[in-house]
């Protein structure tokens, strides 16, 4: 089965200034897809490249096969959920979801059922005769929902949707978006600024930075193993340590208390990912591990865990504990941080 | 409590005596003096006298048709010159150049400009020089003098309040609601149709509105390109008030007109609201 979009070498400039560089990307059929990324970072640019707003000015877009990339948004088989949704605010809601079956030609009573469906699946089945400005927030975010899948497109894409509503309806409409995804079947592409987001909703996610893509890969998966210095920064917390490579190739870290044997690793500037979670803090040095000395800086409560900072000559280290690890640990006191050299990782990247 | 309010009394005062002083008054001496004998006995006869004057009906019937054309093509020039200042022209310094050309007429006199038409529409006026010179036309037109002119001097006039209108109207649909419209599915041209048009109308309404209640109550211009041969009904007004001395009558032609008017208006913006208000 072909990939129902297929990216390939896409690139687009903004008066010189290159917005998106070399861009390669492929959704398969029903997947959920976020682009994450810092604002600034190309997300949204990429989304209008795709949903036909913008012209690239290289590289190729093809919906189920077909090359789109020239093509005006009227004529490309998808639909957009926008950010602040651009509900027609001289139509009912009814009409606003008819809008898209209109369109293509279908009769109106006919566009007129297919739309009652559309948001009764939203939820918003008996609000067809009120305008949009009658709805509250969360209301119109359904509307623009079900005007975009009313047409049953195979590809969704979403431009931080749920960045207007407040935290609490926001996870709730997050679940359900999730379910309607599900049901329907539809390709999302879901652009969001939020890791938390991205990780909870998307099958897979499209890290993007400075107008590329660092990397493609389910959540757990960067998280675990983060393919850049900027992946390991973005996706979930960090301690990130320079790298020295020493003249027999062999890696110094944490101004060589910590040595890492010659490998394959990536030639040019190197940056060593350790996770908070992965550093054991004792008074007494465990088995097993590299046991480093260090002196406990500052305790920071979090409720279900706690941050430590841990100072190794002129570094700091965090750690993150459960709060009956703790016992025993006060600011000031010297300590050890237990750590496997398999958890720490090197990736490209200056730290 | 009174120590609070008096201020704000104070302060509603002002701008309400002067809404009495500059409108309601002279509204109202106008009024009184249409339904008052010379000597100040209250009559209706002013107006019987009015609807049974077939040539006053005349004068109504070519000063609403004038109305109305001067409407029509305001709207017709007006909403696409609006449609290209506000969505077409791109480079800032141009669209400030266009619209400040547009609006510095409106601070010259009225006068001063429909003397520049007569010049213009003159039997050797530039008008009629270029269409001869363009082989258009073989004889000097007629403009001065008949209602084609008093259209092209109201036209001119009246044209830049239907474009700031509209250029305000349209300048504030959303882009985003045009992205929205073409991604489900509707060509630019059906984009215009359902969404930009519809969104546009309450400015255009408003435009038309004004330049039709200015354009059948002008005065200086359909007199001065008139050449005495067309009469407007603000003329027969104004004989009435400096020639004959007849202010009664006259209020009661001002009073009509004024009815009439906003009967008109009234009924346009019946017909013109949408479904939903």
């Amino acid at each position: 089965m072909s990939p129902i979009l297929a990216i390939d070498g896409l690139s687009k400039h903004f008066g010189g200034q290159p917005a998106l560089t070399a861009i390669e990307l492929s959704v398969e059929q029903g997947e959920f897809i976020a682009l994450l990324g810092p604002s600034g970072c190309g997300k949204t640019t990429l989304l209008r490249c795709i949903a036909g707003f913008l012209t690239p000015e290289a590289g190729t877009i093809r919906l189920a096969g077909e090359d789109v990339t020239r093509l005006p948004p009227y004529r490309r088989p998808l639909n957009t959920v926008f950010q602040n949704y651009a509900l027609f605010p001289h139509m009912s809601v009814a009409e606003n979801v008819a809008y898209g079956p209109r369109r293509q030609g279908v009769a109106k009573d006919e566009a007129t059922k297919r739309a009652a469906e559309a948001l009764e699946l939203v939820g918003l089945a008996g609000f067809g005769e009120r305008l949009p400005a009658q709805l509250s927030g969360g209301q119109q975010q359904r509307v623009a929902l079900a005007r975009a899948i009313v047409n049953r497109p195979q590809l969704l894409l979403l431009d931080e949707p749920l960045s207007a509503l407040d935290l609490k309806l926001r996870k709730k409409v997050q679940s359900e978006l999730k379910q309607i995804q599900h049901r329907l079947g539809i390709a999302f592409l879901f652009v969001t600024h939020d890791q938390e987001e991205a990780m909870t909703m998307a099958d897979r996610i499209v890290l993007m930075n400075r107008g590329r893509i660092e990397q493609i890969g389910r959540g757990q998966d960067i998280y675990a193993r983060p393919a850049t210095r900027f992946a390991a920064d973005f996706i979930g917390d960090a301690n990130l340590l320079a790298v020295n490579r020493r003249s027999d190739g062999s890696f110094s870290l944490l101004d060589g208390a910590i040595t890492l044997p010659a490998a394959d690793a990536p030639q040019g500037e190197l940056t060593g990912v350790l996770r908070p979670e992965d550093i054991l803090v004792t008074a007494e040095p465990v088995a097993e591990r590299l046991a480093l000395p260090v002196i406990v800086s500052d305790v920071v409560h979090v409720g279900s865990h706690a941050s430590v900072a841990l100072t190794v000559g002129g570094s700091t280290l965090t750690a993150r504990l459960a709060p009956s690890a703790l016992a025993g640990l006060s600011v000031g006191q010297a300590a050890f941080a237990n750590i496997r050299l398999s958890d720490l990782r090197l990736v490209p990247g200056d730290a | 409590m009174s120590g609070t309010l008096r201020p704000v009394l104070l302060l509603c005062a002002l701008p309400a005596a002067f809404f009495v002083a500059f409108f309601l008054a002279p509204m109202a001496v106008v009024l009184i003096a249409s339904l008052t004998t010379a000597a100040g006995q209250p009559t209706f006869a002013h107006y019987l006298r009015i609807l049974a004057d077939t040539y006053h009906w005349d004068v109504l019937w070519v000063t609403f048709r004038i109305g109305a054309l001067t409407t029509l093509v305001c709207v017709l020039i007006g909403y696409p010159l609006a449609w290209y200042l506000v969505r077409i022209v791109k480079w800032r310094p141009w669209r400030r150049f266009c619209v400040i050309l547009l609006v510095v007429p409106l601070f010259t006199s009225n006068i001063v400009r429909s003397f520049g038409w007569m010049v213009l529409l003159g039997r050797n006026g530039l008008v009629n020089d270029g269409l001869i010179g363009l082989g258009l036309i073989e004889r000097p037109m007629r403009f001065l003098g008949t209602e084609l002119g008093i259209l092209i001097g109201l036209v001119y006039i009246l044209l830049p309040f239907i474009v700031l209108a509209v250029g305000n109207a349209l300048a504030k649909v959303d882009p985003a609601l045009e992205h929205a419209s073409a991604d489900l599915g509707a060509t630019p041209a059906g984009t215009f149709r359902t969404i930009i048009f519809p969104l546009s109308l309450p400015g255009l309404m408003a435009g038309a509105v004004m330049v039709f209640m200015l354009a059948v109550s002008a005065y200086v211009t359909p007199a001065l390109l008139s050449g005495g041969r067309i009469t407007v009904f603000s003329m027969l007004i104004f004989q009435q008030y400096s020639s004959v001395f007849d202010f009664n009558y006259g209020g009661a032609l001002s009073i009509t007109m004024l009815v009439l008017t906003l009967a008109l208006v009234a009924i346009a913006g019946r017909l013109s609201e949408p479904r939903r208000a």
